[in-house]
């Protein structure tokens, strides 16, 4: 298994490690009709990583999801009444915790580290070299984006945290 | 007595989700304080009694090491329990945060588990769990 291979599993599994231990929810394969599907409004959300690689992860929930994640965790008083900017909010936290879990898998040494979660307002349509995946949670699409760009500016040596 | 918790996160999100799984620990809470940011939190510390801070890194206005470098200027801050709850995967960050005085450090994702042990080991037998019971550790 090389290195992308690698880093595409590991993201898998933490974006199921971050919705079945902070959400209670599962990570599914998405069937052959399930990109077909009528969307909705969505939630962009992107993280990188800094340091010898930048790996890009992009995320992509319905706010349905995001709404019922809300109304689940949070124990809404009415549900479905969790504003925008509360589902913006819990899906940037998702990526970080996503981040966070795709770090320990992938990088135990701790060469690479993660940049602040972005909200990405008008995402762009996947360049060349993304890989673009499915999934289902609590059966609403996941639009999961990972690109890697080796060699990236930065390096270890340039975090002042380090 | 129940603790009284400060939980310091810029995510809303995150802070609910903190309360959530400190409330499954079996430690009686008599109140969740919240900050957005390290100077919100030293609002809240000189207005209120705080028996532990549950403290991202990553925030906007005051980071959370700035905010321990503050506490550890206080002398009665300086003695309140610090536990780290972030993503961080930097060793040198928590390195430095354990450096200047912080308890622990719970890495997100976590489970209500994380909590419980981090609770008995930073504040010891002065506080006893609501009940002896285990907590359903994973029931959110």
């Amino acid at each position: 298994m090389n290195t992308s291979e690698k880093a595409r599993r590991n993201l898998k599994e933490a974006i199921s490690e971050v919705m079945e231990t902070m959400y209670f929810v599962c990570l599914e394969p998405a069937g052959d009709g399930d990109a077909l599907r009528p969307e909705g409004a969505w939630t962009t959300v992107r993280i990188e990583t800094s340091g010898r690689a930048r790996y890009t992860m992009e995320l992509q929930f319905t706010e349905t999801l995001l709404q019922r994640i809300s109304d689940n965790v949070f124990g809404a008083a009415q549900p479905g009444d969790a504003q925008a900017p509360s589902l913006r909010d819990l899906a940037l936290e998702t990526a970080n915790m996503v981040g966070g879990a795709f770090l320990n898998r992938f990088d135990p040494e701790r060469i690479l580290w993660l940049q602040l979660p972005q909200w990405v307002q008008d995402p762009a349509p996947p360049a060349d070299g993304v890989d673009r995946n499915l999934y289902l949670v609590e059966g609403e699409p996941v639009w999961v984006s990972f690109g890697v760009e080796e060699g990236a500016p930065g390096s270890p040596q340039d975090d002042p945290g380090r | 007595m129940g603790l009284q918790v400060l939980i310091v996160d810029d995510s809303a999100s995150m802070r609910a989700i903190v309360r959530k799984a400190v409330s499954l620990t079996g430690y009686e809470v008599s109140a969740f304080l919240e900050a957005g940011n390290g100077q919100e939190a030293l609002d809240v510390l000189g207005s209120h009694w705080v028996d532990v801070v549950l403290l991202d890194v990553h925030m906007p206005v005051m980071d959370g090491l700035s905010l321990v470098r503050r506490m550890r200027q206080e002398e009665v801050l300086r003695k309140i329990p610090v536990v780290l709850v972030t993503t961080e995967a930097r060793q040198t960050t928590i390195d430095e945060a354990f450096r200047l005085g912080v308890r622990a450090h719970v890495r997100k994702p976590f489970q209500p588990e994380c909590f419980r042990k981090t609770f008995e080991e930073v504040l010891g037998d002065e506080y006893q769990r609501e009940s002896k019971a285990e907590p359903e550790g994973s029931d959110f």
